[in-house]
């Protein structure tokens, strides 16, 4: 029973920010629907009663010594922050405009 | 005496006696390039003037620290100020971190020289280095074959002498496997042990930087500067950091060895079963305790890895959007088409799939049936190794069910790639610390790694096992 379709990878693909390239598409849609498969396996195990691990930060933080002191400290310059960016002005980063017809978000 | 094929150890009684200085110590690594690149194909940049500039400076320097003049490659998904970072991807293109990953400064800081950057695959993600937007690195000991991944070039430079140590990162088995297939020794230390800071986050509960060395003595002199707490990483250990060459030279005699027998078999080919065996006859008569122990939720590390970790990746890399650094799309019109556009032209294949499927198990109505069981699946991992310490001192299990494979012939069926990483995967599920020491040669000649497993930050007890390992098999390295 196939879960990942067509309809379901152009949903990902708007969730995820990522078209994919045409010649992607079908190859993507059957890899992933495999893959989707094989952690189905999952489903089989007796996990009744289990606590989730959310992350390993527990064990190595467990005494909560990793608690800093809420002082301000300073970062990165703007300027230096700015020189990586694709299109910038001399205090922001540029960005085309956010409203119009194609805009999907 | 070849320069390029000395150790760690070597190098430092080499250049603290004057025999050598820290520039002949990198000009043979930089020979060695020269003489081996243009075929394996490890690095992604080398500065040939600021290494020598930088040699020269240590040679004039009396100080003398413990990685004085050692040459050392970095994986290139760690952040050097003012050098360009890849993480061999197209998105990241020309972009110069504005800082340095603390693992790096720690080990410059030690004396240490950055030979230059190596390849992987783009964002870690991958099994052979293939997965590179620059082309895939080839194995030193067969160059018709993959040196595993995503840490390839880490562990190719390391093996042909192109550099004494290397610096790689392991979120599924990243540095154990291209170990085992390269013929080093690599290590993934206990989460939190070293510091992430500076390196391009994949799976930030399952990332750990560790090193790639020719001999497990380098390994822990290494550790013994890498480790410990960092302030830019909140989830670094502070726990205290031991003399990890202390138990090296103690033997097995004693040891209780676990096996997972009925985990292991399953997935292993002749060669690397041959060799196992072998290997275990060698520790019993070593005095060593080999003990059968089970994982009996280890099968299911695979599936598990593959949702929390492209669950993790997919936010992780929601920051790659045309916006601060990098590449941006030049056919956006609007913001949304620089999302869009930026990411499907810089991402590579592999890279939109882990996305993809990391969106799918995270999208509404799907996190309780794939994400949540998936944590819960990696709570009945921790405890089954948690069972197993109860009754042995390290876990042993081949690194990798196969020698290295051949380039291309597993590059387009994922999963026939992700099987790689079947022995690796659960230590990282659990955070524990794992090396992967050479034990022996398959018929053709290619090196296979044992991967030794130990309690949280009980590293000390590992490498103990990993040096007894190293005794026995007499494993010689590719000669250079």
């Amino acid at each position: 029973m196939s879960k990942i379709n067509r309809d379901v990878i152009a949903h990902l693909e708007q969730l995820a920010r990522i078209d994919l390239a045409p010649d992607e598409v079908e190859v993507i849609t059957a890899q992933l629907d495999r893959i989707v498969a094989m952690v189905e396996s999952l489903q089989k195990v007796d996990v009744s009663g289990v606590e989730p691990t959310l992350g390993m930060s527990h064990e190595v933080a467990a005494e909560g010594e990793h608690v800093r002191d809420d002082v301000v400290v300073p970062g990165l310059e703007r300027a230096t922050v700015l020189e990586q960016a694709p299109d910038a002005t001399r205090e922001f980063f540029r960005v085309p405009r956010v409203l119009g017809k194609d805009d999907e978000s | 005496m070849k320069v390029a094929s000395l150790s760690i150890a070597e190098l430092r009684r080499c250049i603290a006696a004057r025999e050598l200085t820290p520039l002949d110590a990198c000009d043979a690594a930089l020979a060695q390039i020269d003489a081996r690149d243009g075929d394996v194909r490890a690095f992604l940049n080398v500065d040939r003037d600021a290494v020598r500039d930088r040699a020269r400076q240590l040679g004039a320097s009396k100080a003398q620290n413990a990685l004085h003049g050692v040459p050392v490659a970095i994986k290139d998904n760690m952040c050097i100020a003012g050098t360009k970072t890849t993480c061999a991807s197209k998105i990241l293109g020309g972009y110069q971190p504005p800082y340095t990953a603390t693992a790096v400064q720690r080990l410059v800081d030690a004396g240490a020289v950055v030979i230059g950057k190596t390849n992987l695959d783009e964002f870690a993600m991958g099994s052979s280095t293939e997965n590179s937007a620059f082309g895939p690195t080839r194995n030193p000991w067969d160059i018709a074959r993959a040196p595993g991944g995503s840490s390839g070039g880490s562990a190719a430079a390391v093996a042909a002498g192109m550099s004494a140590l290397a610096l790689g990162s392991d979120t599924g088995g990243s540095i154990r496997q291209p170990a085992s297939f390269c013929g080093v020794v690599g290590m993934k230390p206990t989460y939190g042990r070293v510091s992430r800071y500076g390196l391009v986050a994949f799976a930030s509960s399952l990332d750990q930087i560790g090193p790639f060395t020719r001999s497990v003595e380098d390994m822990a002199l290494v550790l013994n500067v890498l480790c410990g707490h960092d302030p830019h990483d909140a989830t670094s250990a502070s726990a205290p950091v031991p003399d990890f060459t202390g138990e090296l030279g103690s033997g097995v005699k004693g040891m209780r060895i676990g096996v997972p027998f009925a985990f292991l078999g399953e997935h292993v080919d002749a060669s690397v079963r041959a060799s196992f065996e072998t290997l275990l006859e060698s520790l019993k008569r070593e005095g060593a305790v080999i003990t059968a122990v089970t994982l009996p939720h280890a099968n299911h590390g695979l599936a598990a890895y593959y949702i929390i970790a492209n669950a993790e990746a997919s936010a992780n890399l929601a920051r790659f959007d045309g916006i601060r650094y990098g590449h941006r799309s030049s056919r956006a019109q609007t913001l949304h088409d620089v999302y869009r556009l930026t990411r499907e032209e810089g991402f590579g294949a592999e890279v939109k799939r882990r996305v993809l499927l990391g969106t799918y198990v995270l999208s509404a109505g799907y996190y309780d049936a794939y994400y949540r069981r998936a944590q819960q699946v990696r709570t009945l991992i921790i405890r089954d190794f948690a069972t197993a310490f109860a009754t042995c001192d390290a876990v042993l299990l081949p690194t990798a069910p196969t020698p290295a494979f051949k380039l291309g012939e597993k590059i387009d069926d994922p999963i026939l790639m992700y099987l790689n990483d079947i022995f690796t995967i659960p230590v990282n599920l659990a955070g524990l610390p794992a090396v992967s020491v050479p034990c022996g040669t398959s018929p053709e000649g290619l090196p296979i790694g044992a991967q030794l497993i130990g309690r949280a930050f009980d590293e000390v007890t590992v490498l103990r096992a990993a040096a007894g390992v190293e005794r026995v098999s007499e494993f010689r390295g590719l000669a250079v």
